[in-house]
């Protein structure tokens, strides 16, 4: 059945549309950039931004920095938020829980399809962007925020890994995005609260007054992933991220359950 | 394991916003039958059906599916029950293959039987020309095939289906009272939900009638329409006269008279020859007889005298 729920993730008109439009991002990155240039304003821009045309992985990471914040949590939001609710509202749920697939099942199936969409979306923003940098942008050395060297291979992987980095700091939002939606029928309310808690998450850690809650919000950890650019890599903040992610899925999807197990199915 | 009773619901209870749903009612379908569940809309029948099938949890009461309790044992029991809930609910950018095929991968069939049981069950139910369209593009009357061709997809020993003709053609509602006709001939026992009197007359062993939350009458079809006493149909002219008299000399029988056919309808007492008594009298005081008709017991009539009339009975 998770073979089958996967298989029907990725074939959804509506999940394929999502990840084309995202792995647009790098690409009209890319031209803006080739036709614009990377230089000018004040010297300011996200990470690396000044090295875009240096090498294709720097494409890749921009595009991911700038789109963390939040066209990715936008995308896993609407897979997440539909996973339950979508079920329930054309009716399937009653049939599939009757088939008989279990609630807990359901749940746990839904939420790993959604992860690895997850992790698919932020892949495919990290490939187009390699991609689109090698056709646009000469491939030059990799200098590190510690201004060291690294090989294109060493790059490569670098990028793949900060990729996963960035999926993974999705993570709570996709717990948050399956919980809400065994809450309501409706996909679009559950997948604008995961956004709404991404947003406001942002927002909140930008108050100086609420440093002590910051650990707890899903998107302190966010752009950790610059720090495997570090020479040696600094990985600290990275595995806070993991686990903090970590935790809020564990607890989102114990809220799912005890939502879910119990729920009086009408729909 | 044979269980004599393959549905047991003992004082089952369910509200929503302090209104009972269903109201401790309790009921025994015993192997084999094929078990109407009559009632007008809003009685509560889909509601008992979502409990029985642990889509509903209830406030109180006792639920034995095939002899194991549900919800508890509901891991057990659901793969031995083939169920249709409420009309059609389905993936709308699958195709009606696919939308089966998912049914049977989350019931754990693998393999090809995946594919061959999704085409067994499209063709049962006549749909395999439209096999691979997309299910959205299908007709109300399709979709409900759809629901039903997953309900019959694998061989169970308890089907349940809820209001199965709902959105067919005279022609689908015959072939689908064959297919039950056939799954309870294969020694399936069904658990029928329905407001469609005729077709719950014509194919049901059994019967129970709820309305409001409360099984109001249940037992086997044939005791059912035993009890209920049949009508004399009396056309007469001038019809005043005539139903006066009546009033008069039956003031107990219940009567009914429609202006239009110049009929009435006088409940028919158990006393012999009581049609060519009421003749001559009435004979006797100047009013025409054009015909005297006995109408036998019909579910209908045991349902009006129970539920009441009013509400869309076919």
């Amino acid at each position: 059945m998770f073979v089958d729920e996967l298989k029907r993730t990725f074939r959804r008109p509506r999940n394929l549309v999502v990840l084309g439009l995202i792995a647009l991002v790098p690409v009209l990155l890319g031209i803006v950039v080739k036709t614009l240039g990377s230089r000018g304003g004040n010297g300011g821009g996200p990470p690396f931004f000044s090295q875009l045309t240096q090498n294709p992985v720097f494409l890749s990471l921009v595009a991911l920095t700038t789109m963390e914040t939040f066209l990715i949590p936008l995308a896993v939001s609407l897979i997440a938020g539909d996973s339950v609710s979508g079920e329930a509202s054309t009716g399937a749920l009653r049939y599939l829980l009757v088939a008989p697939l279990g609630r807990g099942r359901l749940l746990a199936i839904k939420m790993a399809a959604a992860l690895i969409y997850t992790v698919v979306a932020v892949l495919i923003i990290a490939i187009v962007g390699g991609l689109t940098g090698t056709i646009l942008f000469h491939i030059g050395p990799i200098v590190t925020l510690s201004g060291t060297t690294v090989s294109n291979l060493t790059g490569v992987v670098l990028t793949l890994e900060a990729a996963l980095v960035v999926g993974i700091s999705m993570f709570s939002i996709v717990g948050v995005g399956v919980f809400v939606s065994t809450v309501t029928d409706s996909s679009a309310a559950a997948s604008a609260v995961a956004v709404a808690v991404a947003v406001i998450s942002e927002i909140l850690g930008q108050i100086p007054q609420l440093i002590h809650i910051r650990p707890l919000l899903p998107s302190n950890y966010w752009g950790s992933y610059i720090d495997l650019f570090r020479s040696p890599q600094v990985l600290h903040n990275v595995k806070l991220d993991i686990l903090e992610q970590a935790i809020w899925l564990g607890v989102t999807f114990i809220a799912a359950w005890i939502n879910f197990r119990g729920k009086d199915i009408f729909s | 394991m044979v269980h004599d009773a393959v549905i047991e619901i003992d004082s089952l209870t369910k509200s929503f916003k302090k209104r009972n749903a269903v109201d401790a009612i309790s009921l025994s379908v015993s192997q084999g039958s094929v078990y109407g569940f009559l009632g007008p809309n809003g009685a509560g029948k889909t509601t008992t059906i979502r409990m029985l099938l642990g889509l509903i949890f209830p406030d109180a009461g006792r639920v034995r599916l095939l002899g194991m309790s549900v919800p508890n044992q509901l891991s057990e029991v659901l793969p031995k029950v083939g169920a249709m809930i409420e009309g059609p609910g389905f993936v709308p950018y699958l195709s009606g293959a696919q939308n089966v095929r998912r049914l049977l991968c989350a019931a754990g069939v693998k393999g090809s039987k995946v594919d061959k049981l999704a085409g067994e069950a499209l063709e049962r139910v006549g749909l395999s020309k439209v096999a691979e369209m997309s299910a959205k593009k299908y007709s109300l009357g399709m979709k409900q095939r759809l629901s039903l061709a997953w309900a019959v997809a694998l061989p169970r020993e308890l089907y349940v289906l809820d209001e199965p003709t709902n959105g067919l053609d005279p022609a689908g509602m015959k072939e689908v009272r064959e297919i039950i006709i056939d799954l309870s001939r294969s020694g399936s026992t069904i658990f029928l939900s329905s407001h469609l009197l005729s077709e719950v007359d014509q194919i049901c062993t059994d019967v129970a009638l709820m309305s409001q939350g409360a099984i109001l009458k249940h037992g086997s079809m044939e005791v059912l329409k035993k009890e209920q006493t049949g009508y004399l149909e009396v056309q007469a002219e001038p019809v005043d006269t005539a139903e006066s008299l009546l009033l008069d000399w039956y003031p107990d029988l219940k009567t009914i008279k429609d202006e239009l056919k110049s009929t009435i309808r006088i409940e028919l007492p158990n006393s012999k020859d009581f049609a060519g008594q009421l003749n001559h009298r009435l004979v006797l005081h100047d009013v025409t007889v054009s015909s005297l008709k006995v109408i036998g017991q019909s579910l209908e009539d045991v349902f009006v005298r129970y539920v009441g009339e009013g509400f869309d009975v076919r």
